[in-house]
């Protein structure tokens, strides 16, 4: 039963790989740089925060603009996928409605485009990382295993979010609040070091934070990341997924009429 | 293939309508209260259906009946809420225009994206990525944006990758009405390939004819159920029985035919295909404001059974009333009556009562031959009219295809003037429209009704091919005469003539009508209807305002003929001025045989203009061909008619016979045909003499011959005469009108012949009296006038054969000029003499010699024409009073004599001679004619022709007497008046001659009638040659022709001085001439100079040089100017005649 649902997705992988296309080219497509805002828009930010955290603010956190990033970029990847994939369903009403094909296309492609985007900002923050003089180490082949539970445990939330919003048109708002919340639960802009003792082992149960742990020991501090913590991660994050996706393909026949 | 590619079991889906404002709150508010209050509802109600593999489905349904929820379903983009699906295979299909396009994307990424929709990947998309741009048509644009597509071209994509998906089963939402008609045949046909491979389609549209041609069953909803699944043909009944409100819905079954009403509109259904589209049977009124279509108004069913129903619409805004009665009279034809009841009030303009059929009608009957439709994509969207008659019963006819029923209807309104036969052409409406249509001129009702009733009749048939071949064949056979190979058709508004299948006709063909305001009528304008009587005639009638036309056209055996007569019948008002008949025939009729010689008609080139051969009107003429196969035609008029001849231009290329008739109310003739040279010739010597046998009056000298068109004239046995033979000509309302050369009456008495002819315009008889004498024809023309010609000139004449080249009057000779390829060009050579005669080329042949014994002529006149030269002499009617209208008076008489040369020769030297000669002395003769005057010594010419002569010139122009008109009169034995008149100058000269002893005195005078200035002037008296020398009072000298010539070579000097001159002292016997000027003469010169043409002529002359800037002749100033001179002539020494100067 499952298998034959992850078949029938599989089966429109191409799909997935053109809407995802679609939502790429379209976001820059009247720019006049086209697709290379997607390199300059992570290069940007990353020379924006290093010149401020370097010259500007000084924070007594070593490395503060690569601390800094490693927690900011996947970040974006989660925020913006989650704001995106909330309202995916509901925005494509017009094509859903005349079209049939399994609706969880829709949320993956967009939580799809916003990885290769991450993808690239990670590339590019490595090559800035060399430039500061940061050689990545074997540890990064880490990176891949973390990257692929982010990227699962994103879309886990994404089909949460998409779903509930889809069925009760609040939850929008809901998310965007949730997301600022979020964001200042999760040691991005401070090491986690600077949090309570009392609250610290609370913010272990933020999957998030662990995946910052986790680039911030493959990229900035060179060290092998938990494994065994990483497992645990992994599985949560398939936990999130299928958790996502059962409440997603639950609801998604009563999606057509109340969109 | 049995197996069901689609199951729905037990369907039910429920839709809660605040879906847009669905939110947690309610949600919980609603789930606090317990109750699940949303608003809902069943798009679908416990649906039941399956369509098996292969099958092609059409749903059709009011809109919100469900159809798009069920394709929905079907496609899994929703779920039924209750009920059970089983969709075998793939699904895809177009269910909207522009699904699954990002506007921001290219055609190119569009394909990839829409296509991967479908489930496809890359590769399969590939491999028809071309075949789906090719068959969209939109090469062009893949690589544009689609936002900038537009709404057609979406369509074309879209259904171009969803047809390309290779699907089991395919949807089609009413999309296709966007695309152009190209396009839509494109996609049916394409739709026809997919159902031919298998593929399960689902159609849901409202365009009922493409479903009924496509599906092979049909399902109905209404209102979420499912209400009939059966063949689509039945269904598509019981939708259009289904539509809208109930209670104005009417409906007739009769076998295969259904007629169906629903509010305003009539649909025809052939086994429940819808043979009408859009409007279908619909009126409509149109106000001054605005355009009421029929299915605008309140319709309720009055009667309503199985054979007939009648409805009745209310328009309240202009207080109509619109009944329509349908009748079904079998499977295959009903009657529909339309009244429209309205107060006069309404300002309706126009009425049309019309019928919208389907586009599956793609033929139409024009004039028996089944034209295409015009292809709606090439032409702009507008309404084009196809086809259109005034013929009151004539049928509009649509043929279909598949064997659908031929539409034929016959639409008659009161009043209407004719049907029409229209086509629309858009994308969006690309219909045919038979109609009828009535202009309300608004006075034409009257005014003190305050209601008016129109009424309209439609019989409508649906005719099977067979029976259709022969109403086709009917309708022809009403318009279609047939005998021997002879065949008259009417078609259209022309008739055409055939011989043997070829046409005799061309262009326009046989044409009849009337003159009205100055313009023709064709009688096919009015509202016309022909048939065919049981007598086998064809009769057309034709009805115009006020008045009405029949024209019957019969066909006789022998000789064999088409026999035609147009009649008019007017009510009130004035009718028709002149009814003609214009027969437009093929050019291969080269030529015409015309008062017994056949002449050719000029060759077409591209400078042809258009001739009227400017011909005697006759009743009768005959055209031939080269080609002996082809017959030659005899076209008669009758009813008093003239034929005129014609040649087009060349770009019709045609030869026209008209017939005009001057009555006002019939013209009849007859068209034969000659099949042999041999019955031609029969026939036209059987109608010219077609008289009376006692036709000919002759004497061992002369014969004269009438016929009907002619009279001959034979001097010796040889004609002489050429076509009519003599005419007469009229000059009324600034153009001369030709005598008609119809001889219908005359009288045989004795030696002579008393012949009438009888114009009708202008009004009068002619009586023309010919006696035979010998060598002489005595005429005479008498006239009886019914209009007011007094004052007009008239013209008698006779028309003689060419070879007489020559004319010669009492002074002049000449010949006549001939211009070639110039047809009847009219040359005339003089108009002086009461005298003409007409020479063959050689010495010794005859002489014709015309003249006039009344005194009150012109003159007589010879003209040249192309065939015959006419001598006539004029006159005008003077004698004419207005109390002589309605009397015979006398006008002209004169006779013809048959001369041999030498006996013309001495006649016209008697002639003149004793005529204008004064004879001073024995000896000396002065001898006046016009333009001529000469010195004759002793019966021989001193001068030459015009020996004396007066010019004078000024800067603008010169005038020379010999160019002047003369008159001449003989007051007394020694006494000759000339006066000279229509000069350049405002002058008339007076010259008078008088003998005196040995003398002859020669006075000018000049009347000056305007001021003008004179600059010099001539006198001079041209001698012979052998007149060598000169001499005054006091020198004498001899004249060197080389060196004296025009240089004023001896001068007056002194008053009272004389010239003369004289002949070689060799020759005793010739006399000297002496020239004497009297009065003043110290500005005159005597000069000498050589004559203009002719070497061995001498001129004397006196010559008064003017000052420099002229003299200025004031109006009566004549004295100045005048002159005399004494002319004497004696032999050897000149003898000044002394007791001459005073």
């Amino acid at each position: 039963m499952m298998i034959a649902y992850l078949q029938q997705i599989y089966s429109y992988r191409y799909l997935i790989k053109t809407l995802a296309a679609k939502e790429l080219k379209i976001k820059y497509k009247s720019a006049v740089l086209g697709w290379l805002w997607s390199i300059l828009n992570p290069l940007l930010l990353m020379l924006i925060f290093s010149f401020i955290f370097t010259y500007v603010i000084r924070v007594d956190v070593e490395k503060f603009p690569v601390f800094l990033l490693c927690g900011l970029l996947p970040w974006f990847f989660l925020s913006l996928s989650v704001t995106m994939a909330t309202v995916s369903i509901v925005d494509n009403a017009s094509l859903l409605k005349k079209t049939y094909f399994p609706l969880e296309v829709i949320p993956i492609s967009v939580v799809g485009a916003n990885f290769f985007n991450f993808l690239i900002s990670l590339i590019l923050f490595i090559i800035f990382l060399v430039c500061f003089g940061i050689y990545p180490t074997m540890n990064a082949l880490y990176l891949s295993a973390v990257v692929v539970s982010q990227f699962i445990f994103v879309l886990g939330v994404s089909l949460v979010a998409c779903t509930l919003h889809t069925m009760f048109r609040d939850i929008k708002y809901a998310v965007e609040l949730g997301l600022v919340i979020w964001f200042y639960a999760t040691p991005i802009f401070y090491p986690v070091t600077l949090v309570p003792e009392r609250f610290r082992a609370l913010f272990y149960f933020n999957p998030l934070t662990l995946f910052i742990m986790f680039y911030r020991d493959i990229l900035l501090y060179k060290r092998t990341p938990d494994l065994i913590l990483l497992t645990a991660c992994a599985l949560l994050s398939l936990t999130f997924l299928f958790f996502g996706g059962y409440i997603f393909s639950k609801f998604k026949k009563t999606f057509i009429d109340i969109i | 293939m049995s197996k069901n590619a689609i199951d729905l079991k037990c369907i039910s889906k429920k839709y809660s309508l605040d879906v847009t404002r669905r939110s947690v709150t309610k949600n919980l508010l609603s789930c606090l209260k317990g109750i699940l209050r949303k608003e809902e509802v069943w798009a679908l109600n416990d649906i039941n259906f399956s369509v098996k593999q292969g099958e092609t489905v059409g749903i059709i349904g009011e809109n919100a009946s469900g159809k798009t929820t069920i394709l929905r379903i079907i496609s899994g983009i929703t779920t039924p809420t209750k009920g059970e699906v089983k969709v075998g295979g793939k699904v895809a299909g177009i269910l909207d225009l522009g699904a699954g396009f990002f506007p921001e994307l290219t055609g190119a990424e569009n394909v990839y994206l829409n296509a991967s929709l479908f489930g496809m990947n890359k590769k399969e998309i590939e491999a028809v990525y071309d075949d789906i741009v090719k068959f969209s048509g939109l090469d062009r644009f893949i690589d544009a944006q689609v936002k900038t597509y537009s709404q057609g071209m979406l369509l074309r994509l879209g259904f171009s990758v969803a047809i390309h998906v290779k699907p089991d089963i395919f949807l089609i939402d009413d999309t296709m009405a966007v695309g152009d008609e190209e396009f839509q045949r494109k996609c049916y046909h394409k739709i026809e390939q997919l159902k031919k491979t298998g593929v399960t389609i689902i159609i849901v549209s409202h365009d009922l004819e493409s479903l009924s041609r496509i599906c092979d069953r049909g399902l109905l909803l209404k209102s979420g159920r499912l209400i009939k699944d059966d063949s689509m043909q039945k269904i598509i009944v019981r939708y259009v029985e289904a539509v809208g409100d109930k209670q104005s819905v009417a409906c007739i079954d009769k076998g295969r035919l259904s007629l169906i009403f629903n509010n305003g509109k009539i649909v025809i259904l052939w086994d429940g295909r819808p043979l009408t589209k859009n409007f279908g049977g619909y009126l409509s009124l149109k106000t001054t404001e605005e355009l009421i279509m029929s299915w605008r108004a309140d319709w309720q069913v009055y009667e309503a059974d199985s054979e007939h129903f009648r409805v009745e619409g209310i328009v309240a805004k202009i207080n109509a009333r619109i009944i329509f009665e349908v009748y079904a009279e079998g499977e295959r034809r009903f009657k529909w009556q339309v009244t429209v009841d309205m107060p006069h009030a309404a300002n309706i303009k126009q009425l049309v009562c019309g019928l919208m059929v389907s586009e599956d009608y793609g033929r139409f009957l024009n004039e028996q031959v089944i034209e295409e439709l015009r292809n709606a994509y090439d032409a702009p969207a507008k309404w084009q009219v196809l086809y259109r008659t005034n013929e009151t019963n004539a049928p509009l006819v649509l043929l279909g295809k598949d064997k659908l029923p031929i539409i034929a209807a016959h639409f008659n309104m009161t009043e209407a003037k004719g049907v029409r036969l229209i086509q629309h052409t858009d994308k969006n409406l690309d219909a045919c429209v038979m109609q009828i249509q009535l202009d309300l001129p608004k006075n034409s009702l009257a005014s003190g009704d305050s209601r008016v009733a129109v009424f309209c009749r439609a019989n409508i048939e649906l005719l099977k091919e067979d029976d259709f071949r022969t109403v086709l064949k009917h309708e022809k056979e009403k318009r279609t005469l047939n005998a021997n190979g002879l065949n008259i058709e009417i078609k259209k508004d022309r008739i055409h003539i055939f011989y043997k299948h070829a046409e005799l006709t061309k262009n326009q063909g046989f044409k009849f009508g009337f003159n009205r305001g100055g313009y023709f009528i064709n009688i096919f304008e009015g509202a016309w209807e022909a048939q065919r009587t049981e007598i086998g005639e064809l009769m057309v009638n034709s009805n115009f305002e006020n008045l009405s036309v029949k024209l019957r056209l019969s066909l006789q055996a022998d000789p064999q003929a088409l026999n035609w007569k147009m009649s008019v019948e007017y009510s009130n008002g004035q009718g028709p001025i002149g009814l003609s008949a214009n027969l437009f025939l093929s050019e291969k009729f080269r030529k015409f045989y015309d008062f017994g010689q056949e002449l050719e008609f000029l060759n077409f080139t591209e400078h042809t203009e258009q001739v009227m051969l400017n011909r005697p009107n006759t009743d009768f003429i005959c055209l031939s061909t080269d080609d002996n196969d082809s017959p030659a035609v005899i076209f008669i008029a009758q009813d008093d008619s003239r034929i005129e001849l014609q040649n087009t231009d060349f770009y019709e290329s045609a030869r026209v016979l008209i017939a005009r008739s001057f009555q006002t109310n019939s013209c009849s003739g007859k068209l034969i045909l000659c099949k042999t040279n041999e019955e031609k010739e029969d026939f036209i010597n059987a109608y010219q003499g077609a008289l009376m046998a006692d036709n000919i009056l002759s004497n061992n000298k002369l014969s004269m011959e009438l016929r009907r068109n002619a009279i001959r004239v034979c001097s010796d046995g040889i004609e002489i005469t050429e076509m009519e033979g003599f005419k007469s000509s009229i000059f009324s309302e600034g153009r001369w009108h030709e005598s008609v050369p119809i001889i219908k009456e005359f009288k045989k008495n004795g030696n002579e012949f008393k012949i009438c002819i009888k114009r009708k315009k202008p009004h009068l008889n002619e009586f023309w009296l010919f006696k035979l004498e010998e060598d002489t024809i005595h005429w005479t023309v008498k006239l009886e006038c019914f209009d007011e010609l007094a004052g007009s000139d008239y013209k008698f004449g006779m028309i003689l054969k060419s070879d007489f080249t020559q004319w010669e009057d009492s002074f002049r000779c000449g010949k006549f000029v001939e211009y070639k390829n110039t047809p009847y060009t009219i040359r005339g050579v003089g108009l002086d003499d009461i005298l003409f005669a007409v020479k063959k080329e050689d010495d010794y042949s005859d002489v014709v010699l015309f003249e006039t014994n009344d005194n009150n002529i012109e003159g007589i006149m010879a003209q040249c024409q192309k065939s015959g030269h006419v001598v006539e002499s004029k006159v005008q009617l003077s004698s004419l009073a207005e109390k002589d209208l309605g009397k015979m008076t006398k006008i002209i008489s004169g006779n013809i004599k048959f001369l041999k040369r030498d006996s013309w020769a001495k006649h016209i030297d008697k002639y003149r001679l004793s005529n204008f000669t004064i004879l001073p002395k024995k000896d000396l003769q002065l001898f006046v004619a016009p333009s001529q005057v000469r010195l004759l010594w002793r019966n021989t010419k001193i001068t030459c022709d015009d020996g004396l002569r007066v010019a004078f010139s000024n800067d603008e122009g010169k005038s020379e007497s010999q160019n002047n008109v003369w008159q001449i009169k003989k007051i007394c034995q020694n006494k000759i008046d000339v006066e000279l008149y229509r000069d350049v100058f405002p002058v008339v000269q007076k010259w008078s001659f008088e003998s005196r002893d040995n003398a002859i005195v020669w006075e000018v005078t000049f009347k000056v009638e305007k001021c003008f200035i004179i600059k010099e002037m001539l006198i001079d008296v041209r001698l012979i040659a052998l007149f060598n020398s000169w001499f005054t009072e006091k020198e004498c000298g001899k004249v060197n022709f080389e060196t004296d010539i025009d240089k004023g070579a001896v001068f007056f000097d002194h008053r009272g001085s004389f010239v003369g001159a004289n002949m070689d002292r060799i020759c005793y016997e010739q006399p000297a001439v002496i020239f004497n000027l009297l009065g003043d003469s110290k500005d005159w010169s005597l000069n000498i100079f050589k004559h203009y043409k002719r070497k061995d002529m001498v001129g004397y002359g006196v010559k008064r040089i003017i000052r420099q800037d002229g003299l200025v002749l004031d109006k009566g100033s004549h004295d100045i100017f005048s002159a005399k001179i004494i002319l004497t002539a004696d032999k050897k020494e000149p003898i000044l005649p002394k007791g001459i100067f005073t």
